[in-house]
Formats: C-alpha cells, sequence, structure tokens
C-alpha cells in the first residue's frame, strides 16, 4: 500500500516537474562546436573564431558577390587573430559559402569567397558612443564592415553606417564565437 | 499543486498515515489533489490585450539542444535543435511601454535543406506580462524586457538592441550564444 502511494506520488510529482523548465542556466550557455574540414586555427594569436548565416541580399550586394538566383543566406566563418603579447588585434580571414567563385566538389557544387585582412577596435556606433565595435578591412572593394561586440562570444553585423541591421524569421545578423572540431574525411 | 503534494508526502511518511484507515479516504484525496492539479493548470489567467496597442512583432529562428531550452513548457524529453518564435509584444496606449506579450513558437528537428521541422514540429504558445529593467551582465544601462508567464511564473528575458532587435538572455543576464546556423537574435517584422 505504501508502495503504490509513493510510485503514484512521484510519477505526479516528475510529471509536474516536466512540464515547465527555466530559462536557461549560465552553465548551459555554451559553445557550440562547429565542424570543419579546413586546418584549425591554433595558437596564441587565435582570437576566436565567429559563424554566422546572415541574410544573402544585402551582403551579396555590398561586396558585389555572385550568387545563385536563391540564396537566402551566407555562411561566414570570420576568425580574427591578435597580438599574443600586447593582444592587440592583428589579421582576420573571412570565408564566406553561398556567394562568389564556383567550386566543383565531387558530383556538386557551391560558391564561396574567401577575404584575407586586418581588423581593429574603434569606439562608438550612432546611439552609443560607448559601443566596441570590431572594423575588418579586408582587402577587396565593398569589403569593409563593421560588427558590434554584444559580449566576448555573440557579434552583430552593422551596416555602412554603423548601424544594426535587421534580419528575417530565418536568419539573423549575428555571428557567434564557436569551437572549430575537425570533420572525418 | 505543491501544497497538494506535500500533504500526500506527509500523509504516507508521517504520522498521519496510520490514522487513515480506509482505501475509501485515499480515493478521495487522492481524487481532490488529481482535480486540484487539472485545475489550476487549465484555467489561464488571459492577459488582456484589449486596453494596449501593438509595440512590436519579432521573430527568429534559434538553436535548440539538450541544455538550452529557454521555454517554460518546453518538453525535456522531445528531440529539439530548432526553435521558430512569433513573439508579439503589447504597450499600454497612453504610457507606450511594453507591459504584455504572446508568444508562439514552433520547435522540434529541422529539415535538412530546409528551413521548416521534420514532422511539422511541436507547436507551444505562452502569454503573460512583460517589465522592463535595467541592466545586463556586461551592460547596466541596458534595457532588458522581462517576460513573465502567467501560468508557471517563469520568466525568460530579452536584450533591446534597439527598436527592431531583441536578444535572448540567460539566467545571469549574459547574451545567448548561438551557434554556426542559429542565432538567438529576434527581428522585427511588419505583420500584414
Amino acid at each position: 500500500m505504501k508502495y503504490i502511494l509513493l510510485v503514484l506520488i512521484t510519477t505526479l510529482y516528475s510529471s509536474f516537474l516536466n512540464f515547465s523548465k527555466a530559462q536557461t542556466a549560465t552553465a548551459d550557455n555554451k559553445l557550440s562546436q562547429s565542424i570543419t574540414f579546413h586546418p584549425i586555427p591554433k595558437g596564441p594569436s587565435v582570437f576566436g573564431t565567429f559563424q554566422g548565416r546572415p541574410p544573402c541580399s544585402e551582403i551579396a550586394k555590398q561586396l558585389n558577390l555572385l550568387t545563385d538566383a536563391d540564396c537566402i543566406k551566407l555562411k561566414w566563418s570570420l576568425t580574427l587573430y591578435h597580438n599574443p603579447v600586447t593582444f592587440q588585434p592583428t589579421t582576420c580571414t573571412l570565408l564566406m559559402v553561398g556567394g562568389g567563385d564556383v567550386i566543383k566538389q565531387d558530383e556538386n557544387s557551391y560558391r564561396q569567397k574567401a577575404y584575407e585582412g586586418n581588423w581593429a577596435i574603434i569606439k562608438g556606433i550612432k546611439s552609443d558612443p560607448d559601443a566596441e565595435v570590431y572594423e575588418l578591412e579586408l582587402g577587396k572593394p565593398g569589403a569593409h564592415f563593421y560588427l558590434l561586440k554584444g559580449d566576448e562570444n555573440v557579434l552583430f553585423v552593422l551596416d555602412q553606417n554603423k548601424e544594426l541591421r535587421v534580419g528575417n524569421e530565418d536568419f539573423s545578423y549575428t555571428l557567434n564565437r564557436v569551437e572549430l572540431v575537425p570533420g572525418n574525411k | 499543486m505543491l501544497l497538494a503534494v506535500n500533504f500526500l508526502c506527509q500523509w504516507s511518511i508521517g504520522s498521519n498515515f496510520h490514522k487513515i484507515n480506509s482505501m475509501k479516504q485515499f480515493r478521495l484525496a487522492f481524487t481532490a489533489s488529481l482535480l486540484f492539479f487539472i485545475a489550476t493548470n487549465s484555467c489561464s489567467q488571459k492577459t488582456n490585450h484589449e486596453s494596449s496597442s501593438v509595440l512590436g512583432t519579432f521573430v527568429a529562428s534559434t538553436p535548440c539542444s539538450q541544455g538550452t531550452r529557454p521555454l517554460p513548457g518546453m518538453s525535456v524529453n522531445e528531440d529539439c535543435e530548432l526553435i521558430k518564435w512569433d513573439l508579439t509584444l503589447y504597450q499600454d496606449e497612453t504610457k507606450k511601454a511594453a507591459t504584455s506579450y504572446k508568444l508562439q513558437c514552433v520547435y522540434g528537428m529541422s529539415k535538412k535543406g530546409t528551413t521548416g521541422f521534420i514532422g511539422g514540429g511541436k507547436k507551444l504558445e505562452i502569454e503573460g506580462t512583460c517589465t522592463v529593467i535595467k541592466g545586463t551582465a556586461s551592460n547596466t544601462n541596458a534595457v532588458v524586457y522581462q517576460l513573465n508567464e502567467t501560468k508557471t511564473k517563469k520568466t525568460i528575458s530579452f536584450l533591446k538592441l534597439n527598436d527592431d532587435l531583441l536578444h535572448l538572455l540567460d539566467s545571469d543576464l549574459h547574451l545567448m550564444i548561438g551557434s554556426a546556423g542559429w542565432s538567438y537574435t529576434l527581428n522585427r517584422i511588419t505583420k500584414k
């Protein structure tokens, strides 16, 4: 009898607990792993790799990038490097998939464009003069970007007037710091 | 509900148990507790939007994982890698301050090569009040919308980046970190 009662109470209690879950705890808010088949940048000069999928049209237009008619997003992989002693920004690489040159792989093909350049930290956007902004200079026409630092792990891609861009229901102008892991070939 | 369960626990473990001398009394108490549980979870206190206007509607596709199920009502037992959000904020007509919200979500496993879900996903609708507070973990002046869910009293918080963008926060008001595929930024849309 006691056993039946205990089982009933446990079942009722556990079903209640399952019903609702609190906001994500900080311990669970961590970097996601991103599989890459490229060499993984390593060492103290790597500031971090940030990835995201901003909508296609605005960025493609800015970069004068060739895209397919059904381009809805561009996959960004941005690696920032810094001086390991002074921690000052140095160089950066940006790999963009979804626009640019056609790359044939096995029976498939996709578009890709790679950029290399420098980055710097500047201050201020229109709405916040103290905001920290990463300025990327990638050496090609139109390849000049401002990224608002949300925090150490989240960056927002700004427009040429240093204003926030608005995404859509599927894609945002947000880059997230990731942990790169090797893919199995 | 907690009171009912607590009562049952004391009943079985404590000294009161010996006083219950029939299955009839037990069945009565159990049925009463069950009815109480159903009643408190069925009667949704509808938030009144009639005296409010729409402040804005914000949409996004965000990640979802075992550890990041940011909404009350999401089952921990179901597979999830994507959540599509449709959040409407309402404001007081005179003060123009956010006062309440309605959130409609679909979550589940994404269908590869599309922006949709396998099996259509699972729907979730919640609503409640909205309060505006100041400060996140990294910015004491930041404006934060705190959405208070009516049934469970759980809270989810968003950083207001500007009038058109919100970003989900964790329980310590840090920005939620997205993935290579999806982020936690909600974008204002104009509903037709």
